[in-house]
C-alpha cells in the first residue's frame, strides 16, 4: 500500500474553548497509480485530512503510513515526504510571490538544493507538462496571468518537485468551464501516462464523476462512503443528506428511473445518458 | 507551530462579567484599579487580592485562564522582589549574608508593590477574558468621544480599530494557510541563522501582503455599496443595553473605592 492512514483523528486547539475535531479515526488507503476523488461538504474535514497525508500536519491520535513506513517526527524524513507527495493547495495561485514565473515555478526545487542546470531542467518540463509555453511566459510575472493560466502556473510549481502522489484541493475552485475542463483533462493524463497518483478533494460532483475510478465520501470526519463512482452516485439520497448535490444528469436520470426508466446503478455523462436513453426507446420501439 | 488563533484572551461565557455592558466594565475597571493606588498598608492590599480572588472564584472564572493571565509578569515580580528585598533598608534586619542583609522595610514593601502588580493585572485579565475585543472598542469610543469637540475622528478610529480586529484572526489563518502551502513546496522556515530565516520569510510576507491589500479593496468597495461615509451617524446592530447588573457593579466598585479612601488601609 502507498498511502494508509490508520485511525486518524485531528483536533484543533485541544484543550481550549475552541477545540474542535475535524477528523475522527480515519482509515484510509491509496494504491501507486491509483486516481481517487475525494468528497465532502464543506467543513467535512477534506483539508485537514489532506494535509496529513504528506505529513504538514500531525495526527492528534492515529498514524500515516507511506510505503508501509510510519511517518514519524524526523524533520529530513518530513522534508522528504512533502517532496514526494505534493499538495497543490485550495487557490494556489494566492501563494505566488516570485517575480517571474521562472521563480515561481523553481521555488521547490530549489528548496531541495538543486543547482541551476537542474532547476531549470525541472521548471521546463513542469511548464511544459501543464501545457505552457516555457519561452512565451519564464520572465513574466506570475501575478498577471488569467485564473485559468495562474492555477496552471501553480500546479507546475508542485510538480516540479517531481512527486509520486498529487494531492489537490478543490483544484477547479473559481475557474470557469474551460478552465475546469483543460485542469481535469490535465489530471486525468498525469494519472494514466505518468502515473501519477491522484487524490482530489472536491465538492462539485461533476468534475469528481469525469476523473476517479474511485470516491469516498467524507462527513463530519468520518469516512462514510467508499467505492467507484456508479456506487456511490447511485445513493442519490444519502449524499443529498450529507449536502452533496449529484451531478445536474444524475439527477435527471435517477428521476427518470423513478418514472420507469430502466436503468441500474447511476449514470453521470451525457453521452452515457443518450446511450441508455436511446436503447430504451428502440426497446419501446419494438414493442 | 502555534495553532492558537485566538484572539486576545476572551473566553465564552455567560457569568456576571460577561453579561456586563462593556462600557460599565470598563468605567467599574477603572474605579477598581483607582482603588487599587489607594490601598496604602500590607494588609490593606492583602484584602484587596483576596476580595478579587474572592470575586474570580463567584463569577467562576477557571483558575488556569487567569494562571495563564498572569505568566507574563512573573519574571516582572520576580525581578521586583529581589530589588525591594536586597535595597530597601529599615527595621529590623531579618537575614545577614556577609555585607548584604535583608531588612524588615524591605519585605514589607516588595510584598507590597507585588500585590499591587498582581492585583493590577488579575483585575484587568477578569476584563479582558470576559469580553470580546470588539465589545472592548465599543466600550473606548464612549470614552473617547468627548475628544471629538477637538476634532478628533473618533467613530473613524474605532472603526479602523474594528475593522483591524476583525482582520487579524483572518490574517493569522490565512498565514497559518500560507505556511503550510510554502512548506509543501519544500520551504524551510525553522533552519538558518537570523538573516538566512528572514530572507526565508519572503515568500510567506508577499502573498500576505498580496491578499491583504485586495481584502482591503474588496472591504472599502463593500463599505461603500452599503453606504459608508466618513462623518455620518452610524447606529448599531445591536445595541447595547445597561442592566441592573451594570448599575451594581458600578456601584459596588464606587463603594469599594470610597470604602478603601474612609477606612484608611
Amino acid at each position: 500500500m502507498f498511502i494508509r492512514t490508520e485511525a486518524l483523528t485531528h483536533t484543533y486547539m485541544p484543550g481550549t474553548p475552541y477545540a474542535t475535531t475535524a477528523l475522527r479515526g480515519v482509515d484510509l488507503e491509496l494504491e501507486r497509480g491509483s486516481c481517487t476523488a475525494l468528497l465532502g461538504p464543506s467543513g467535512s474535514g477534506k483539508s485537514t485530512l489532506l494535509q496529513h497525508l504528506n505529513g504538514l500536519l500531525k495526527p492528534t491520535a492515529g498514524r500515516l503510513l507511506v510505503d508501509g513506513r510510519e511517518v514519524g517526527e524526523d524533520r529530513q524524513e518530513l522534508l522528504q515526504l512533502r517532496r514526494r507527495i505534493g499538495l497543490v493547495f485550495q487557490m494556489p495561485e494566492q501563494q505566488f510571490f516570485a517575480e517571474t514565473v521562472f521563480d515561481e515555478v523553481a521555488f521547490g526545487p530549489r528548496n531541495l538544493g538543486l543547482d541551476h542546470n537542474a532547476v531549470e531542467a525541472r521548471v521546463k518540463q513542469a511548464l511544459s507538462q501543464v501545457g505552457l509555453d516555457y519561452g512565451a511566459i519564464k520572465d513574466r510575472s506570475p501575478f498577471l496571468f488569467s485564473a485559468g493560466q495562474k492555477r496552471l502556473i501553480a500546479l507546475a510549481a508542485v510538480l516540479a518537485l517531481r512527486p509520486e502522489a498529487l494531492i489537490l484541493d478543490e483544484p477547479t475552485a473559481g475557474l470557469d468551464p474551460s478552465g475546469r475542463r483543460r485542469l481535469i483533462e490535465l489530471l486525468a493524463g498525469l494519472n494514466r501516462e505518468k502515473g501519477l497518483t491522484i487524490l482530489l478533494a472536491t465538492h462539485d460532483l461533476d468534475q469528481a464523476a469525469l476523473l476517479a475510478e474511485r470516491v469516498l465520501v467524507l462527513n463530519r470526519g468520518r469516512i462514510v462512503m467508499d467505492g467507484p463512482p456508479e456506487e456511490i452516485f447511485s445513493a442519490g439520497e444519502e449524499l443529498r443528506r450529507i449536502g452533496l448535490a449529484l451531478p445536474a444528469i444524475t439527477e435527471i436520470m435517477l428521476a427518470l428511473k423513478q418514472r420507469g426508466l430502466p436503468l441500474d446503478g447511476a449514470v453521470f455523462s451525457i453521452p452515457e445518458a443518450r446511450r441508455v436513453i436511446n436503447r430504451w426507446r428502440k426497446q419501446a420501439a419494438k414493442l | 507551530m502555534k495553532q492558537s488563533i485566538t484572539l486576545g484572551q476572551y473566553l465564552p461565557g455567560e457569568s456576571f462579567l460577561h453579561r456586563l455592558n462593556p462600557r460599565f466594565k470598563l468605567l467599574s475597571l477603572a474605579l477598581v484599579l483607582v482603588t487599587l493606588f489607594f490601598v496604602k498598608t500590607l494588609g490593606g492590599m492583602g484584602l484587596f487580592l483576596a476580595l478579587l480572588i474572592l470575586f474570580s472564584i463567584l463569577v467562576r472564572m477557571p483558575y488556569s485562564y487567569l494562571l495563564r493571565g498572569l505568566k507574563p509578569i512573573f519574571y516582572i515580580v520576580i525581578f521586583t522582589l529581589i530589588i525591594y528585598l536586597f535595597f530597601t533598608k529599615g527595621g529590623a534586619v531579618l537575614l545577614r549574608l556577609g555585607p548584604i542583609t535583608v531588612e524588615e522595610a524591605g519585605v514589607i514593601q516588595g510584598a507590597f508593590v507585588v500585590g499591587r502588580l498582581i492585583a493590577l493585572v488579575l483585575a484587568s485579565i477578569l476584563v479582558t477574558l470576559t469580553t470580546t475585543p470588539l465589545a472592548l472598542t465599543h466600550g473606548l469610543e464612549f470614552f473617547l468621544t468627548p475628544l471629538k469637540l477637538i476634532r478628533v475622528p473618533v467613530a473613524e478610529i474605532t472603526m479602523i480599530m474594528t475593522i483591524a480586529l476583525r482582520f487579524i484572526p483572518t490574517l493569522m489563518e490565512e498565514s497559518r494557510r500560507l505556511m503550510l502551502a510554502q512548506m509543501a513546496r519544500g520551504a524551510d522556515f525553522e533552519t538558518g541563522n537570523l538573516f538566512r530565516k528572514a530572507r526565508n520569510l519572503t515568500p510567506l510576507i508577499v502573498p500576505l501582503f498580496v491578499s491583504a491589500f485586495r481584502r482591503a479593496d474588496e472591504l472599502a468597495v463593500a463599505m461603500e455599496a452599503r453606504g459608508y461615509r466618513i462623518g455620518a451617524r452610524r447606529t448599531r446592530m445591536r445595541e447595547e443595553t445597561v442592566s441592573w447588573r451594570d448599575w451594581v457593579a458600578l456601584a459596588a466598585s464606587g463603594a469599594l473605592l470610597a470604602a478603601v479612601i474612609i477606612a484608611g488601609i
